[in-house]
């Protein structure tokens, strides 16, 4: 088994990076789970949007009244009324939405006249929708009442449209499966999915880098000049690569377990752990190509950081697949992290598990299984080459 | 003299390929990752629109189903895509995430949600609205029986906007964190140079440091000349990733190219100098140097929101002091100065807490430096 001792001895002078891999994945992947996770419960709850309002009309009856019924969707937020202070509160998102009321706006409203609140909003929030929407429900009542009601003061509007609050949509959860389960299968989700990011980079920096070393020409020339038989070397290097990727996934599988908040174990947390056992599959054969082609372990570093990135952006793995571009994700489906993720992300939409609803986790697992035989394949020839050159 | 040690040193810093890599291939690939990853984030139509189902007992004319239909967040821009099913279709698209909810119509709608979130809050105020116009309706005619034949439904069904936004200056942008975070890691990250290069000139680092000690050449001035050799080759590396997320990529930067430019000089010479500390401080082998410094500069680029731009924001909230001593965060912070205040104080602020930051690393390294003699190594 010197072959096998070898490649472990080999292994170790790129421990240090390895172990640097793994504990900052580990503190990123719990410090970002644990932001996105939210712990509500199973009734439901307005998600109320922290804004500011700048109030440059006098104070009134009928504004008070507007910011009462605004009050259930919103938080309010004090800032000072300085276009300094404006831009810094939406650009550290302590508020969301301001709400600039102009001078001599409740006097034009109630005469009937146009008028219009200026908005200073954080873009592509979903958040702002939901305040426009607030604001433009309340002063569309209230100018519809204006109309047909002449003799109603602002006092009375105001009361009528919050005496209607009472009549609110009736709303039900659906759920089958518990909190606990679903927020248990998005934190997997996440971690799985970022851990395609690591095992890539890992797996190239520690399998590469040793093959590298194996298939230095020099090395190679005097292995074939040993009594030792080629076989017999192939073997013990495949069983070595395996035992490492075997233990560096397990370790993670298990601190994955560990670092979930809900720590809890299902169907889901097997499929998960399934998919990656495929995907190391698939990650081992590219770093084996890696490693039989690339000649310097410089080269190997680079080709870790920028494979490992590159796959992984452009899968999915850290933005959500939903947001990549049409032409982003078809030319991702070449790629083995796409499937892996798509296969991720079917496992957690999927609540009720039974074979038809999993044909297409079972596919994805196909198709980056398949990415792995035909990267071998092509390692082989590779390989066949340059046992021809030694 | 100096010119030929100069142009000596430069020749040797470009023929590091490994360096030349990491400082001008590496950062130009990232920013493609990004640029490809989050193309789609910028364009807010592509997922704003709420995805919900609509289960109607009613075969035309529903006309809780129009209004959903009808409803717009902002001009010609739809607040639902709606896809109307039976209650077991829809439960199951529900479950299956393909919509966000589900709407049972009829007199008195019923919402079936499977979680909290803005999206479901939207739902809900708008049904909630909808029959709050009914009861507005009902309110209006018993108040004034004529409202009918004023024209009331014209006016109900007249939903006029109130809110607008002025388009001027420069919004806040997310996605800006993240390049900006790259550019500010490229700058800082220049600090495996100047690593490089006291390195290769403390005798008890590198064999070449120990052949120069025995050199007649002044070792501050031959250390002055590497440097300069090494800040330019990384200002190349800075400037051709800013010419590429500019002009080949399109990432805004505002538009004073000067203070950018003085950024961007800036930035690689806190870079150069933290690296230079680095080197000069510690009491390691040089390979171990090395991990500390890449440990260093990626952690001030996470802090700076590098991964996950969220964590900006948290440390400016929860830990300022920490945003205002990551040299990372300050290049950062300049940029985004540059592009979203009118006014300099906060990008001069960074600027100059960065150029103290230089003068203080670059101090600290000259006094460990200056005079060090070995009788034996």
């Amino acid at each position: 088994m010197q072959v096998f001792r070898t490649y472990f001895k080999l292994l170790k002078s790129q421990l240090l990076s390895i172990i640097i891999y793994a504990v900052v994945f580990l503190t990123i992947t719990i410090a970002i789970s644990v932001a996105i996770i939210g712990s509500d419960e199973g009734s439901f709850q307005i998600k109320e949007v922290p804004i500011a309002v700048m109030n440059r009309d006098r104070e009134n009856a009928f504004i008070q009244g507007m910011l009462e019924y605004l009050d259930q969707y919103v938080d309010y937020y004090d800032i000072e009324d300085s276009e300094e202070a404006r831009k810094d509160a939406l650009f550290f998102r302590r508020v969301l939405y301001i709400m600039i009321i102009p001078e001599g706006f409740t006097q034009d409203f109630l005469a009937g006249k146009e008028v219009k609140i200026q908005k200073e909003t954080v873009p592509d929030v979903a958040e702002v929708v939901s305040v426009d929407n607030a604001i433009d429900n309340y002063l569309n009542k209230a100018s519809v009442y204006l109309k047909y009601v002449p003799d109603a003061n602002a006092e009375d509007i105001n009361e009528y449209i919050l005496d209607q609050l009472s009549k609110d949509t009736e709303v039900t959860f659906v759920t089958t499966q518990s909190k606990k389960d679903i927020n248990a299968n998005e934190f997997n989700r996440n971690y799985y999915n970022y851990l395609a990011y690591v095992l890539l980079a890992v797996l190239i920096t520690g399998v590469s880098s040793v093959m590298v070393s194996f298939h230095n020409v020099d090395i190679r020339r005097r292995q074939n000049a040993s009594p030792l038989s080629v076989r017999s070397m192939n073997l013990q290097l495949i069983f070595a690569n395996f035992m490492f990727v075997i233990v560096y996934l397990a370790v993670f599988l298990v601190a994955g377990y560990i670092v979930n908040p809900f720590r809890y174990f299902n169907r889901h947390l097997l499929l998960y752990v399934l998919n990656a056992v495929v995907f190391t599959i698939t990650a081992l054969s590219i770093s084996y190509l890696v490693g039989i082609t690339v000649k310097n372990k410089n080269a190997v570093s680079a080709l870790s950081t920028v494979l490992s990135l590159s796959l992984s952006f452009l899968s999915g793995v850290f933005v959500d697949q939903q947001f990549l571009g049409k032409a982003v994700q078809k030319a991702a489906s070449f790629m083995p992290t796409y499937w892996y993720v798509r296969a991720n992300n079917e496992i957690n939409a999927v609540s009720n598990l039974n074979l038809k609803n999993l044909s297409n986790v079972f596919l994805y697992y196909a198709i980056e299984l398949g990415f792995a035989v035909v990267i071998f394949a092509i390692a082989m020839v590779v390989s066949k080459r340059k046992q021809q050159i030694a | 003299m100096s010119l030929s040690l100069y142009i000596t040193r430069l020749k040797c810093t470009i023929r590091n390929k490994e360096n030349m890599f990491w400082s001008y291939a590496f950062p130009i690939i990232l920013a493609s990752c990004f640029f490809f990853a989050f193309n789609n984030l910028w364009d807010e139509n592509s997922f704003e629109t709420i995805k919900i189902g609509y289960v109607s007992d009613r075969t035309d004319n529903d006309p809780l189903l129009i209004a959903i239909e009808e409803a717009e967040m902002s001009k010609d821009v739809p607040l639902f895509s709606v896809t109307k099913y039976k209650q077991a279709e829809a439960e199951k698209s529900l479950k299956d995430k393909e919509i966000e909810a589900y709407i049972v119509g009829g007199q008195e709608p019923v919402l079936y949600i499977k979680e909290n979130g803005i999206n479901e809050t939207i739902i809900k105020s708008f049904l909630d609205n909808y029959r709050q116009m009914a009861a507005t309706v009902e309110d209006i005619v018993q108040k004034n029986p004529e409202a009918l034949n004023q024209g009331l439904l014209e006016d109900i069904m007249n939903f006029k906007t109130y809110v607008y936004e002025e388009k001027e200056g420069n919004k806040p942008d997310y996605i800006l964190v993240y390049f900006y975070a790259l550019f500010a890691y490229t700058c800082i990250f220049g600090g495996a140079w100047g690593l490089n290069e006291v390195i290769n000139i403390q005798a008890d680092m590198s064999l070449r440091g120990a052949r120069l000690n025995a050199s007649p050449v002044n070792k501050m001035k031959l250390l002055l000349c590497n440097m300069f050799a090494a800040f330019t080759a990384h200002s190349g590396s800075i400037l051709l990733l800013f010419f590429y997320m500019y002009y080949i990529l399109g990432i805004h930067f505002g538009d004073n190219l000067g203070a950018i430019l003085l950024t961007c000089i800036v930035g690689a010479l806190t870079g150069l100098t933290q690296g230079v500390f680095i080197g000069v401080i510690f009491k390691f082998k040089a390979s171990v140097k090395e991990t500390v410094l890449i440990t260093v500069t990626m952690l001030q680029s996470f802090l700076a929101g590098f991964m996950f731009a969220d964590i900006k924001y948290i440390i400016a909230e929860k830990i300022p002091f920490f945003s205002y001593i990551n040299p990372v965060n300050l290049v950062a912070d300049a940029l985004y100065s540059l592009y979203y205040y009118d006014t300099y104080d906060r990008y001069m602020l960074n600027i100059v807490i960065l150029l103290v930051i230089a003068v203080v690393l670059s101090a600290l390294s000259y006094l460990r430096l200056r005079r060090k003699t070995y009788a034996s190594i």
